[in-house]
């Protein structure tokens, strides 16, 4: 999306109906102007929205939850028999 | 062809928790264009255990698998095991076996030792190594390096 610093232009365009209401309800929905939601949809159409860091998230998310590691990679463990016994079971 | 890796449960878990080896390489992986796999089993593990432990990052795990096209390989016919019988322990094999019939080069895995690391190098042409020492790899090579340069580290840990 565009940042503060980028001039804004003005223009006259005709929109198709259908899209300007599910823009428009968007906005409402999510508290943000037209304008906002018809930049984020144009900056991901030209793919030029910023990439998140989902990785970065999923280890803020996991830092949050406490959970050590150890527990994680025991979990795994045992899922990984459960459904190695599984497949050989169905086989 | 592209330089392709697969990523075992293992790894992806310790990704998930902090900066550190393990996202290193699956980050700079990506960077260096190599192509990344995993099997619809180690998916699953991955899955059920986020759904288990960290229900708030499913979301994020998926969309990360979409955004870097990373190609699930399905599980082998358990006809196909009786070729590769003792080259790894029996849960793990039915993974194995999906990398080795796939166009991967490396299996990247913390839990080496249950794998028969040389005679899966020698016979099928696929590395198994540890995250710390795939990440050697990743350092010491030239992103420019011609993609079919003779397996250009396929020997640097199966001698």
């Amino acid at each position: 999306m565009g940042n503060m610093n980028t001039p804004a232009v003005k223009t006259t365009i005709e929109i198709d109906s259908n899209l300007f209401y599910l823009a428009k309800r968007k906005a409402l929905k999510e508290g943000k102007t037209l304008k906002d939601i018809v930049n984020a949809s144009l900056s991901d159409s030209f793919g030029t929205a910023k990439t998140v860091d989902l990785l970065s998230k999923i280890q803020e998310i996991t830092q949050q939850s406490g959970i050590p590691e150890t527990e994680l990679q025991r979990s795994g463990r045992g899922i990984r028999k459960e459904l190695s016994k599984k497949y050989y079971k169905d086989a | 062809m592209r330089r392709s890796l697969f990523i075992d449960s293992n790894v992806w878990f310790s990704a998930f928790y902090r900066s550190g080896t393990c996202s290193d390489l699956i980050q700079n992986s990506i960077k260096q264009g190599f192509e990344l796999y995993i099997s619809e089993l180690v998916l699953e593990e991955v899955i059920r255990n986020i759904e288990l432990k960290l229900p708030h990052t499913l979301q994020n795990f998926i969309d990360y698998i979409h955004l870097h096209d990373i190609i699930v390989l399905e599980k082998p016919h358990i006809q196909a095991l009786k070729k590769y019988e003792f080259l790894a322990q029996k849960q793990d094999l039915p993974i194995l076996v999906s990398a080795i019939e796939s166009p991967c080069e490396f299996f990247i895995t913390g839990n080496i030792k249950d794998f028969k690391v040389k005679k899966i190098a020698s016979k099928h042409n696929l590395s198994i190594l540890t995250p710390a020492q795939f990440m050697k790899i990743l350092d010491i090579t030239d992103y420019t390096l011609p993609h079919n340069s003779d397996h250009w580290s396929r020997d640097v840990f199966t001698s």
